[in-house]
């Protein structure tokens, strides 16, 4: 069917340029039509419209003060259709509003000038473009949560000197998440409103904490990300000290929670200086902090060395208890029977935990706790170069460093690249013990562990093939609000057979539990 | 505003880079603009630089 | 019923027309929902509109946005009679009284620019125009992509216009601008706007070049009168004479007179303001005048 053009010549007429290109993509909306033009008729433009299959007696002998207003339609009816529509446009006398469908500007400079009280940007460009999207927006008066990552340090402290200047918050670079005003924002859980004020240099250190926060019945005022490096010598610890002040002064916090991995020594006097003076009681999580390393003297302070605890701790403040941190939250000797029971089913050479992590914090988490009760984790943590498959002994992945993510979706939200790991332990002799986390929340896989249940069938059936059980451990970050459906992921995991626990850190205690043949126990015991 | 001003009201966000962020935000009720970005200067980056530099001049007015 | 308005800003050159009519009626040759463009004799336009700011080098502004019934009475061939600080359209029943006018007068002077210089301007304004980041018109000529069938037809010729420009190669220039005439969307197509952008800062930067350049103008309109609205034949006609719209002329002034990075920014940013794409399509022009500018020996 060869497509038909009708056009219509108005002698001495414009619109503005505006008006006259929504016009014309407004007509090229139309079913059947496949191009349309609203221009003047000068020779040049003639030329143009010709290109694009617009060419009509009458556009030819449009003169340069008229307007042609041309259609190309699939057929007769629909290109006359299509001009009909464009001398309504084009009668209308009223101004085009702002709301001609779905608003998108093109920078930030015009979006701000369109929501009113525009208060936060949330840049997710490349590397190589943050800090200059960042700076607009900081001097814009807007507050930034920067989920780029590759953004140098250099460009960091600009960018954080920048915000602090103007009293705004700068969360990043490399922040997945952050909590404001009950707010999820980038990835996040749903996680109730609360006393509970939260800083931290670790996205998924935030969930973890948030998500057990919800669990006990607490919620969280706000969660503020200051980026995995703000806690550096190279940062100083500028965002979180902004921050600590702010959740210092704010009227809705009443306990504080600072999740990071141990900060230099200079930087550390900073922060516990800053916490001192919010005079709020406050819980400190240095992941890999030696109890040695702590201040002492703070009533007010509590330490915590996983992120349950930290959470757990949060809750000890605000409800007045002491805090008394233990290994599992059911009784320790019912765990030890479970244990024992799952160890029962592995044969000897099978004494390695692998670790394959979405999150890294809870993949540093799992490191840390593993390698203090089972002896030498390798980890991609450790060596970037570490090859899958080269590990023996007990390993740690965290599949969300840049080495598995360049190119790749991250595994929260795509489990390929867990499945194939998953797969390849299911191969090796040597493994007891399978460990993973399922993170829920805004962002996330629709379904986490529908994702990854492929790959945990694909091991277990590698390994009942030669004659080995392989055991499932796993922890899930999420509360009972979460899109994905709390209760719906809690029982595909256990159909599959899936040791769940209520902590990424329960689940790396019964893992080495298991693969320890309750070896150990005597160190679990000692730390209480 | 201020942070204080911030931790006190709701975020009102301007979403620039990836579109679900936004839609996701939009679909809980929150305030967003997606902004329809692309690399200034057509991915060159000695304008790209320029630009970032232009910025910088004059909103230090 | 005699609908009267008040002009509240009255282009130098607009005065100068009125008043060179002598009396002699002129008459409307296109009205549009914002602009009403009257004719005089030697076909000289006047161009009257809405708001406060001045849109065109021989504009009058009326302050407010026409919206009247009385409007459909302007049609193109209605008289239009000059008098004493005032223009009446008998035939609406239109006045408008001019007399209280603020005047504004183009401040851009020619004065020579070193490539040096010219370079570091060139630089100043693509980068306000990225900055912009409009998709539509000519803006996008700046840095090398070819997203549109516009920027596709204009480049060439847009290039081949910069390099005749460098070379004083008269004939080259006209066969180079020829296409870019009535090119685009817009009642002044972007083509004209550059053009106007180009040859404005051409003549105003490079006075010895001047008599050069000015032995095109005649030819240049003379293609103009077929190939575009006369609208913009009109805009060309003043840019001819070193002279543009305000907001350009404030640019083009700004950048002679050497001011600083930040000034040049901010005037080159008011310039792109103005329409949908006419100021960056000038703006636009007038980089490209720039480097060729910039590519004469310092």
């Amino acid at each position: 069917m060869t497509a038909a053009v009708r056009a219509l010549v108005k002698q001495n007429f414009y619109q503005d340029s505006v008006a006259l290109m929504r016009l014309a993509s407004e007509v090229k909306k139309l079913p059947g039509v496949q191009e349309a033009a609203a221009m003047m008729g000068t020779a040049a433009n003639k030329i143009i419209m010709a290109e694009a299959g617009l060419e009509t007696p009458d556009i030819g002998s449009a003169q340069p003060n008229d307007l042609v207003l041309a259609v190309r339609a699939a057929d007769a009816a629909a290109a006359q259709a299509g001009l009909a529509k464009a001398e309504e446009l084009l009668a209308a006398r009223h101004t085009a509003g702002a709301t001609a469908g779905a608003f998108r500007p093109r920078t930030l400079e015009t979006a701000v000038k369109n929501l009113p009280g525009a208060n936060l940007a949330l840049i997710s460009v490349p590397g190589e473009y943050a800090e200059a999207e960042a700076a607009k927006a900081l001097r814009l008066g807007l507050h930034v949560l920067l989920f780029s990552d590759n953004v140098p340090a250099d460009a960091e402290r600009r960018l954080k000197d920048l915000a602090i200047s103007r009293d705004l918050l700068m969360m990043g670079p490399d922040c997945g998440t952050a909590l404001i005003g009950g707010v999820p924002l980038a990835f996040a859980n749903v996680v109730p409103r609360g006393a509970v004020g939260i800083v931290s240099a670790s996205g998924t250190g935030l969930q973890q904490v948030s998500c057990i926060l919800a669990a006990a019945g607490e919620g969280v005022s706000h969660g503020i990300g200051v980026g995995g490096r703000d806690l550096s010598e190279a940062i100083d610890g500028r965002m979180t000290l902004h921050a600590l002040r702010a959740l210092g002064a704010d009227p809705a916090t009443e306990v504080l929670v600072l999740i990071s991995k141990p900060p230099s020594p200079a930087v550390a006097g900073k922060v516990f200086q800053a916490l001192a003076a919010a005079k709020k009681p406050a819980v400190v999580c240095f992941l890999g902090l030696a109890a040695t390393d702590r201040p002492k003297g703070n009533k007010r302070l509590l330490f915590a060395d996983t992120l349950e605890d930290a959470a757990l701790a949060a809750v000890a403040l605000r409800r007045g208890f002491p805090f008394e941190p233990r290994p599992f939250a059911n009784d320790i000797e019912e765990v030890e029977v479970l244990a024992a029971g799952q160890a029962h089913r592995l044969r000897d050479h099978q004494i390695a935990v692998r670790g394959i992590f979405a999150g890294g914090t809870l993949a540093h988490e799992a490191l840390l706790i593993l390698g203090e009760l089972a002896g030498p984790v390798a980890s991609n943590l450790k060596r970037h170069d570490l090859t899958p498959g080269a590990a023996e002994g007990h390993a740690v992945w965290d599949l969300g460093a840049d080495e598995f993510t360049r190119g790749r979706p991250h595994p929260m939200i795509d489990g390929t690249l867990r499945r194939e790991f998953l797969k390849r332990e299911g191969n090796d002799p040597s493994v007891a013990v399978v460990l993973f986390d399922v993170v829920l929340g805004h962002g996330a896989h629709s379904d986490p562990a529908g994702d990854i249940l492929p790959g945990i069938e694909a091991a277990r059936s590698a390994a009942e093939r030669r004659g080995r059980r392989l055991i499932f451990v796993a922890s899930i970050c999420g509360t009972a609000k979460d899109p994905q459906g709390y209760l719906k992921q809690r029982e595909t995991l256990d159909e599959a057979g899936v040791l769940l626990m209520p902590s990424n850190a329960q689940a790396v205690r019964l893992a080495a539990l298991i693969a320890t043949r309750g070896a150990a126990m005597r160190r679990l015991r000692a730390a209480t | 505003m201020s942070v204080s001003d911030l931790l006190a009201t709701e975020p009102k966000v301007v979403n620039v880079g990836l579109e679900g962020f936004a839609e996701t935000l939009e679909g809980m009720g929150v305030s967003v603009v997606h902004v329809d970005w692309r690399p200034p200067a057509g991915g060159d980056a000695r304008l790209a630089g320029l630009l970032a530099k232009l910025a910088a001049l004059d909103q230090s007015q | 019923m005699t609908l009267h308005f008040t002009a509240v800003t009255a282009s130098r050159p607009a005065l100068h027309i009125l008043r060179n009519a002598g009396g002699h009626a002129g008459e409307i040759h296109s009205a549009y929902r914002r602009t009403i463009n009257l004719r005089f004799p030697g076909d000289h336009l006047v161009c009257l509109h809405g708001g406060r700011d001045l849109v065109a080098p021989f504009g009058i502004a009326l302050g407010r946005d026409f919206d009247s019934p009385a409007f459909e009475r302007i049609a193109p061939g209605v008289r239009v009679v000059p008098a004493d600080g005032t223009l009446r359209i008998p035939e609406a029943a239109v006045e408008v009284a001019i007399g209280r006018a603020a005047v504004w007068e183009p401040e851009a002077r020619p004065r020579p620019l070193g490539s040096d210089a010219a370079a570091r301007h060139a630089e100043i304004l693509e980068a306000v125009l990225l900055q912009h980041d409009n998709p539509d018109g000519l803006a996008g000529l700046v840095d090398g992509a070819d997203a549109t069938p516009l920027l596709r037809r204009a480049r060439p010729c847009a290039e081949r216009l910069q390099q005749a420009l460098a070379r004083r190669d008269i004939s080259g220039v006209l066969a180079a601008a020829e296409p870019l005439m009535g090119l685009g969307p817009g009642l002044t197509p972007s083509g004209d706007d550059f053009l106007a952008g180009l040859m404005g800062t051409a003549l105003l930067a490079e006075p010895p070049a001047g008599p050069l350049l000015r032995a095109v103008g005649p030819q240049l309109l003379r293609l103009a009168e077929t190939r575009t609205t006369l609208l913009s034949r009109a805009f060309l006609a003043h840019a001819l004479e070193g002279v543009l719209a305000p907001p350009l002329d404030a640019l083009a002034a700004t950048m002679l007179d050497g001011a600083d990075r930040p000034a040049l920014a901010r005037a080159a940013r008011a310039a792109c303001t103005l329409g949908h794409t006419s100021g960056m399509d000038t703006v636009t022009g007038m980089v490209f005048a720039l480097r060729a500018l910039a590519q004469a020996a310092p």
